[in-house]
């Protein structure tokens, strides 16, 4: 006698594993201002930098208000600046993350 | 207009350098100004922004204490700024098609077509007659005002017309052509004109009468307009064609030895007029004289192989005067043969001479002609039909 199993999609399973109360809930405070970053074509393309704070071939650094961001490479440039809106091009090896205030780092 | 504000136009590339140079950047994007391509080098930064920033970044760049260097402009702002030095250059450009859009409105050069010769010399005359000539500024009231009356002019053309069209005056025709309207009621016959040997008979309708060879008298009928079937009933159809008869015919003509003519003299004058862009500027005084061959002649304007808007109007007068001349007798003959030979032409213009014979007679006061001419020609002449005689059955 063959055994009947019960099928169930995936889809199914992950929308019982999430409240249905968090659809509707408020975003985080200043969800919207925060800096934004986009890989777009060998560029990055950031939203929301005040400030340069360093800026060499290798290393560029900027202010994105309660971020600092640090881009590490080679031959970097800046493609284009306006407003703020910052495109990175070149070689980039490493992205540094820091917290402006409290000083806590991450990397990608 | 100072020279930096044709940079407004250009893209820079500027160098900034100075004591971290890295603070003008953020300061330029605060205010607004767009940068590209920016790189870092030792001392400062490389940028390229619009020209119309430049002033702005300037500012700024004074205010931290850089120096900012303009290294390459990219743009029409440099061709505008050697215009600018320039001004002939772009005022001559336009004084050149404001000149050519003006001056195409007058006639510069005048295109006969087909016509030969003295037929543009005709129309020339005919032309000039109504005012329009190289270097008249010409308005379509003008132009429809000449066609017309070249429309009007009988035996000239079967169809004219004047285009104008950038500086230059077509005249288009077709030759006139005459076509002969037959009435279909009015029966034509052909008649002989002279008392004549028939050599050659070309009836194009009708019915011929004659043949090669015959004698015909003068009045004779040659070909009708009727001829009966074989049941006696009239057939009509109007005659033509030709009729080549051999005459024989004589002519008297008689010259003196002395008369009076007119002859051309030795004083001649001239005047010459000038029209040049709608102007008539006279090139000296006329001095008309009388009993005078007036010839005149129009030569346009040309520099190398470029037609010009003008033409030069020359009219020149050949005095004559009455004299009295006496003619040798060799001459009186002379002249008396050729008076003969032209009273000949002048009643048979396609006549072939095949014999001539001239006989003089000499008096006092000149010689006397008798020539006696056998030639061919065409004697067939139209017309009214008469009835035939309905033959005898």
């Amino acid at each position: 006698m063959m055994k009947r199993y019960r099928l169930r999609s995936v889809s199914q399973k992950k929308a019982a594993g999430v409240p249905i109360k968090s659809l509707f809930e408020q975003p985080e405070d200043d969800f919207y201002r925060l800096p934004e970053l986009q890989i777009r074509g060998g560029c990055i393309l950031t939203d929301g930098c005040r400030r340069v704070l360093d800026f060499s071939p290798e290393k560029l650094c900027l202010d994105m208000g309660h971020f600092v961001i640090t881009f590490y490479g080679a031959q970097l440039r800046i493609e284009s600046l306006s407003g703020r809106r910052l495109s990175v091009a070149g070689k980039v090896y490493r992205i540094e993350f820091a917290r402006k205030w409290e000083g806590q780092n991450g990397s990608a | 207009m100072a020279r930096h504000e044709f940079r407004a136009l250009d893209w820079l590339r500027v160098s900034v350098t100075g004591k971290q140079p890295q603070r003008l950047l953020s300061a330029a994007a605060q205010a607004g100004i767009r940068m590209r391509g920016i790189r870092s080098d030792d001392v400062g930064f490389f940028a390229s922004l619009p020209g119309r920033d430049l002033r702005h970044l300037s500012v700024l760049a004074q205010n931290q204490g850089l120096e900012l260097a303009v290294l390459q402009n990219r743009g029409p702002g440099i061709l505008l700024q050697r215009l600018w030095l320039r001004p002939g250059l772009a005022a001559g450009t336009i004084l050149f098609f404001v000149l050519v859009h003006f001056l195409s409105g007058f006639v510069w050069s005048i295109n006969f077509g087909t016509l030969d010769q003295a037929q543009a010399e005709t129309v020339r005359a005919f032309l000039n007659e109504n005012g329009l000539r190289e270097g008249t500024y010409v308005s379509q009231e003008l132009l429809a005002r000449t066609q017309k009356a070249l429309e009007g002019q009988t035996g000239l053309f079967g169809w004219v017309g004047l285009n104008f069209a950038g500086g230059c005056l077509f005249v288009e025709s077709t030759p006139m052509e005459e076509q002969q309207i037959r009435q279909p009621q009015e029966q034509i016959a052909l008649y002989s004109a002279a008392d004549a040997e028939i050599v050659l008979i070309q009836v194009e309708s009708g019915f011929s009468q004659v043949e090669p060879g015959q004698l015909v008298a003068e009045g004779q009928l040659l070909a009708a307009a009727e001829r009966f079937d074989r049941e006696g009933n009239s057939v009509f159809q109007s005659a033509a064609g030709h009729a080549i008869g051999r005459i024989r015919r004589g002519y008297t003509a008689e010259q003196t030895y002395e008369e009076t003519a007119a002859v051309l003299t030795d004083r001649t004058s001239s005047v010459k007029t000038l029209y040049l862009l709608g102007t008539e500027i006279p090139l000296g005084e006329e001095t008309v004289l009388s009993n005078a061959q007036i010839t005149e002649n129009w030569e346009p304007l040309v520099l190398g192989h470029i037609a010009l808007p003008g033409c030069i109007h020359t009219k020149e007068y050949r005095a004559q005067e009455n004299v009295s001349l006496t003619y040798s007798e060799q001459t009186a003959q002379a002249m008396a043969r050729r008076e003969c030979v032209l009273a000949l032409l002048d009643e048979y213009p396609d006549a072939e001479i095949e014999q001539q014979s001239f006989a003089f007679e000499s008096s006092d006061g000149g010689v006397v002609c008798r020539a006696s001419f056998v030639f061919c020609a065409d004697i067939a002449v139209p017309g009214q039909a008469q009835p035939l005689e309905k033959p005898a059955t």
